[in-house]
């Protein structure tokens, strides 16, 4: 059970780069991708994040959990957005060219597809990269490259003491859930409804909060007997230096931005227009 | 030491050990396993109780006196069978450790007629199967064997201990019999009938699993409702039919009078207590306990295994993950040793015990009883069965 979020450690030139980096690629990517509308760039940007999946060496099954889940997501998104303004294509580009009249306001336009075009787009621009992130980042270096680009190391460590430990808490969570069901709580697909099991997964949050809380006392004590947060500054034993590859992944992701902005006044706005 | 199998708990101690040579490192273990901890020299031990120190003394001073016993601490059984023996155990014969021991040939002597006076009677009848596997296996995610075919039984009424270092699969083979984890062949039978397609639910009424941590089954902050959990669930039961379970499973766990109390208020041993008593409600003929208990002192050791003994002579069927020694001695009357997910061992416990080959593969070790009978040139599994003999007479 490999879960939701791990880290996967395989040998590639992205598992190379610092985890300060990928983050710094991570939010100019998500940026660039959130904001545009030009199509251009939202056909180049899914390709380039396709192959840094290939060149990752990550596969399809090591995060089909997340990848499906996502693309539900993805089609519930589209459905709701069709289902409440059907025309909002032709708003955006000012022009209605119907493809079928389908039933009462929801009318088929051109301009509606491309823009839901532009959204499926999106989404496939920066999946990639998020899990990406998750996937080939490992949590203490990464904790030592955010300490790198200036967050307090107590910070760092916090966040990667989360990631770290999201495996044990998912296992964790599995042992609960069976002892439950041995108790009698149903929580076995074929023999319950969806609300009822719902609400037996939620009388689980109790023990796990408990535990988790216990780990949380143990975990800082030990942390304290080695010195941890005496000092303002601390050296790390995982950290990696900036090297190459790092410098051009942040610097792409830079010229990435700027040319989603550039697009911007190109465009007269966020919207590339090929109606007109 | 508290969660290491006994061969790894031996390399501990013999790592420090190491350590303290080498390095000249002033040294405190904070341990109550005496007998473990004494596989090395120490130079100083200190007693504490109730939060003051009792003794600060040698090893060889400390166990020719009764203190272990008058504070709760098991002492090495070497040390027992000496003094049930009768031999008056003074400094000079180094008691400290198994290898330092000196007897005199009339402490020997003394020994053994004692050893002789334990009558050895031949076991009684056979009780019928209970719970068996045939053909068991089972693999982790990522296609590792966790269990290799495994064909194991359990009769009803016994007590019996399942042994073997940390990860050779003890829990994973109580889990896959308790549908938690789905096996990849061989079949699980109750009185003969196959219930691999039960639900965990449907097992949890004949097969009950108690966690070795408590906090993981314990879901309600009052002790009344934890208890009667499994019995709500179930929706069978009135109201009446669940007070009146529930009542008779708290007095049984001796729980009774803190009734009315949260959870939060209880220690660890009394919170085992109550996930015990949270599934004697269901009268499962069969409990599975993981380690139950890891990590306490000799006191509350001794209760709950009394207790758990009590359970098995009102007729539960018990089966122990451990991987004490002393636990599986001293309470079960078999055992199965499992190693890197195969079960390689199924007999009495003193059979196992003496079986050099089988302790190495097994990462158990020798106990000092056996180095005892060494020392006196008798035969080592007749030496252990006949000490549990005398044992379990003398703590009834």
């Amino acid at each position: 059970m490999s879960g939701v979020f791990n880290y996967i450690n395989r040998k590639s030139p992205i598992h190379n780069l610092t985890g300060a980096s990928k983050l710094i690629v991570l939010i100019l990517w998500s940026l660039a991708a959130m904001t545009t509308f030009d199509t251009r760039l939202l056909v180049v940007l899914p390709i380039i994040s396709l192959i840094f999946f290939k060149v990752s060496g990550i596969k399809y099954k090591d995060v089909s959990f997340v990848i499906n889940f996502t693309f539900v997501f993805m089609i519930l998104n589209n459905l709701l957005i069709f289902l409440f303004s059907p025309e909002h294509g032709v708003s955006i580009y000012g022009t209605r060219h119907v493809l079928w009249n389908g039933i009462g306001r929801w009318v088929v336009t051109k301009e509606q597809l491309f823009y839901q075009l532009n959204v499926v787009l999106k989404y496939i621009s920066t999946i990639p990269i998020v899990i990406l992130f998750v996937s080939t980042t490992d949590p203490s270096e990464f904790a030592s490259s955010l300490n790198r680009v200036g967050i307090s190391y107590k910070i760092a460590y916090s966040v990667s003491l989360a990631l770290r430990y999201i495996p044990d808490i998912q296992r964790e969570y599995h042992e609960i859930s069976v002892a439950q069901q041995a108790r009698g709580l149903e929580l076995n697909k074929e023999k319950e409804g969806l609300i009822k099991r719902l609400k037996c997964a939620s009388t689980l949050l109790f023990p796990l909060i408990v535990s988790s809380m216990e780990r949380i006392e143990v975990i800082a004590n030990a942390m304290e007997l080695r010195g941890f947060g005496k000092n303002k500054k601390r050296t790390w034993y995982s950290s990696r230096p900036f090297r190459t590859g790092d410098i051009l992944a942040i610097a792409s992701s830079v010229a990435i931005m700027v040319i989603s902005l550039l697009l911007n006044f190109v465009n007269n706005g966020r919207y590339f227009n090929p109606f007109v | 030491m508290a969660n290491l199998d006994p061969a790894s708990g031996k390399k501990t101690i013999e790592l420090i050990d190491q350590i303290h040579k080498d390095t000249g490192a002033t040294i405190i273990i904070v341990e109550h396993r005496i007998e473990d901890v004494l596989h090395r020299s120490v130079d100083r031990v200190v007693l504490m109780g109730e939060g003051s120190i009792i003794l600060d003394t040698t090893p060889d001073k400390l166990l020719s006196s009764d203190s272990l016993i008058s504070n709760g601490i098991r002492e090495p059984l070497y040390v027992t069978a000496l003094k049930y023996a009768g031999v008056d155990i003074t400094e000079d014969m180094r008691p400290g450790m198994m290898d330092t021991l000196i007897l005199k040939d009339d402490d020997k002597k003394k020994i053994k007629e004692w050893m002789e006076g334990i009558p050895d009677k031949a076991q009684g009848e056979e009780r019928p199967v209970l719970l068996e596997t045939k053909n068991l296996s089972f693999s982790y995610p990522n296609g590792k064997k966790a269990l290799k075919n495994i064909d194991f039984s359990i009769r009803k009424g016994e007590m019996m201990s399942i042994v073997g270092r940390n990860g050779a699969g003890k829990s994973s083979f109580c889990k896959v019999i308790c549908g938690f984890e789905k096996e990849s062949e061989g079949a699980i039978y109750i009185n003969g009938e196959n219930i691999s397609n039960l639900s965990i639910k449907e097992r949890a009424e004949k097969i009950a699993y108690v966690m070795q941590n408590p906090n993981q089954m314990i879901t309600k902050p009052m002790i009344r409702d934890e208890v009667a959990l499994g019995l709500v669930m179930d929706g069978r039961y009135s109201k009446e039919e669940i007070d009146e379970r529930v009542d008779e499973a708290l007095k049984i766990c001796g729980l009774y009078p803190f009734r009315s109390w949260p959870i939060s208020a209880l220690s660890f041993g009394q919170k085992k207590r109550v996930t015990i008593a949270s599934i004697l409600v269901m009268r499962p003929p069969v409990i599975i306990l993981d380690e139950p208990t890891a990590g306490q002192d000799f006191r509350h050791y001794t209760a709950i295994m009394d207790f758990l003994k009590s359970l098995n002579e009102a007729g539960y069927t018990i089966l122990l993950i451990t991987h004490d020694m002393h636990l599986m001695i001293e309470y079960s009357h078999r055992a199965v040793v499992f190693t890197e997910g195969e079960m390689v061992a199924d007999g009495k416990s003193e059979e196992i015990l003496t079986d050099d080959s089988l302790l190495e593969k097994a990462s158990l070790k020798r106990t000092s009883l056996s180095d005892l009978a060494k020392l006196l040139g008798v035969d080592e599994t007749m030496f252990i069965r006949k000490f549990i003999k005398y044992d379990r007479e003398v703590r009834k």
